[in-house]
């Protein structure tokens, strides 16, 4: 078919890019590195510079593949978030877990300094506070998504006011420059081993969504519908909030909260491809990944001291996205 | 087919029933009009049928087997249902719409195969609407939407339709192409239930009619059901039912005239 062809071509213009993006983003730095000798490293392991090996491995592959790894997943939970609640504004801050991840990272920064305390405990909160949410959110056995909303924002706003709290608390000096600047996401500590703890995870979840993208076209219509048209909507359910949670909490565990991505990036994909998930979701890994590395890029080379990333993902993403919209008019229902 | 028996329903634990002591059955091939003013519970009574909401007190049998003891799949596989066309959240084509109703078979990783499609294209096709397959079902016309929402209904060979308000909000032609289709199917030896504001599209199209009263109800042959009486008493208006002859078949009409004085 005509749209086939389109999208393919689409995919493989994407896939190229975010290469190149990936590519641009090992050589540009502080320390500016040629693509020849970046491209001669990754494939002979020959080093024109002496200190190339200490760049690459200590600093920038790790964190273009966390950048990688987690612009893919925010845009693709936003995504499946967005077919389950039938809503172009919904993203991975909705169902709260984001906050609740959020205010685990703060407490494991005031409790402990140890950065592993601050990981696992954001992903504890991170679980809990979607937990919550879809204990609230059931009644007598039944689950409306205008229900997960609203339980979603009620848990949302207790975990930020608890957030806020310590805040408070925390000793101005040391602990409370490290919340803020947890809380407004930064890729500067990534590592290797935050690679392997957190591919696994967002990759296998990102699987799981692939694997439901059909089934992300039904749920996607009115509620009865989806029923009538044979689908078990409590199991998809569960499996896309449990799939994107472990997606959110993993990104707040490893980088903080990176707002706008999860809501922005779909939108643009949907322009690009249009909303059916079996193309959507392929797609979004890529200019989610791009826009991550872009962005993180940004961050690290702008200026001399990182700048958050939450910043720049508006800052950034704003005015391309208020263009993009104002184009096309948005895409949703095109 | 399917059959209900004494059933009643309240959106509150101990609240007014809705509806109650309900009881009527609809044969195979036959259709089923089920009519009544606004707010008595038409649509309710259809999600009740279609286990979107739990009965309060009796229960529903479909080919002789209780509902409540089905599982989803295996009843799904029998009734279809038609919902009210309105615009969707996400534009998705019309024959992939189409192809949603096969989601049924298709398991989780699998997406549709080409034979779905081109089952889908036949249908499409079957209507006259083949030229719409690639467009974005929110670009298309109320009918239109409304057409490809039968064939998806249809895509996956159920024994028994359930309509909600197919015709409402259309226009003349549109309401006629409905009404025809619903004949068409009717033919195919499908059992239909279908949910109308208008009489006489219940009088046009239905063997069946169950008429939704305030306090009580009707169920019967259409003709014994919708009757000026029966009008004057459900919906309060006073009315004559007139018949038209046009080649060989008889058409008939309600000609509303004013409102029942004593009217609530």
């Amino acid at each position: 078919m005509e749209r086939n062809k389109r999208f393919i071509i689409i995919f493989i213009a994407g896939l190229i890019i975010s290469l190149l993006v990936s590519l641009a983003a090992l050589c540009i730095g502080r320390y500016t590195i040629s693509a020849y000798d970046v491209l001669l490293y990754l494939i002979t392991g020959q080093q024109n510079d002496p200190i190339l090996e200490t760049i690459m491995w200590g600093v920038r592959i790790p964190r273009v593949i966390v950048a990688f790894i987690v612009g893919a997943g925010l845009s693709v939970a936003g995504v499946a978030l967005q077919a389950m609640f039938g809503n172009p504004l919904v993203s991975t801050h909705v169902l709260g877990v984001s906050y609740s991840a959020g205010f685990g990272a703060a407490l494991g920064i005031l409790l402990f300094s140890h950065f592993a305390y601050v990981e696992t405990f954001s992903m504890i909160f991170g679980f809990l506070g979607m937990a919550l949410t879809y204990c609230i959110s059931r009644k007598k056995g039944t689950s409306s998504t205008l229900m997960l909303v609203l339980s979603g924002i009620v848990v949302g706003s207790v975990f930020e006011a608890l957030t806020s709290f310590i805040k408070y608390i925390a000793d101005p000096e040391q602990k409370l420059p490290s919340i803020t600047y947890w809380l407004m996401g930064s890729m500067a500590g990534a590592s290797m081993s935050d690679v392997m703890t957190a591919l696994p995870l967002i990759g296998g979840a990102t699987f799981v969504l692939w694997l439901f993208r059909w089934r992300l076209n039904v749920i996607s219509l009115s509620e009865d519908e989806a029923k009538s048209l044979g689908i078990n909507l409590r199991q998809t359910r569960l499996i896309v909030i449990i799939a994107t949670t472990v997606i959110a909490a993993s990104v707040v565990s490893m980088c903080g909260v990176i707002s706008f991505v999860g809501l922005a990036v779909p939108h643009l994909t949907r322009m690009l491809v249009g909303n059916d998930h079996r193309r959507l979701l392929p797609m979004s890994i890529l200019t989610g990944a791009s826009y991550m590395m872009i962005i993180d890029t940004c961050a690290r080379s702008l200026t001399a001291a990182e700048i958050p990333l939450s910043i720049l993902t508006a800052l950034i993403g704003a005015p391309i996205f208020a263009l993009m919209l104002r184009r096309t008019g948005g895409a949703w229902n095109a | 087919m399917l059959k209900a028996e004494n059933i009643g329903f309240s959106y509150k634990k101990n609240g007014r029933l809705l509806f109650d002591e309900l009881s009527f059955e609809i044969t195979e091939g036959s259709t089923l009009a089920i009519l009544g003013p606004n707010g008595v519970g038409k649509t309710t009574l259809l999600r009740c049928l279609m286990n979107f909401l739990t009965l309060k007190k009796g229960n529903v049998e479909l080919l002789g087997k209780p509902v409540s003891k089905m599982t989803p799949t295996e009843f799904w596989k029998t009734i279809s249902y038609v919902p009210q066309a309105k615009k969707l959240v996400f534009g998705y084509s019309a024959l992939n719409m189409v192809v949603m109703g096969l989601s049924q078979n298709i398991g989780i990783g699998m997406t549709p195969k080409k034979e779905d499609y081109e089952k889908a294209y036949a249908l499409l096709q079957k209507f006259g609407i083949e030229e719409i397959a690639e467009q974005s079902c929110n670009t298309l016309s109320g009918g239109q939407l409304q057409m490809v929402l039968i064939a998806r209904a249809l895509i996956k060979n159920p024994k028994l339709l359930i309509m909600d308000e197919p015709e409402s909000g259309l226009d003349m032609k549109n309401q006629m192409i409905v009404i025809q289709t619903i004949e068409a199917l009717a033919k195919e030896n499908l059992s239909i239930i279908i949910n109308t504001h208008y009489p006489d599209h219940a009088l046009r199209c239905s063997d069946k009619t169950l008429l939704l009263g305030k306090k009580d109800y009707l169920f019967g042959d259409t003709t014994s059901v919708i009757t000026e009486e029966n009008i004057r008493e459900y919906f309060g208006v006073e009315s004559h039912i007139v018949n038209s002859f046009h080649e060989g078949r008889i058409y008939k009409g309600i000609v509303p005239m004013e409102l029942v004085n004593n009217a609530c």
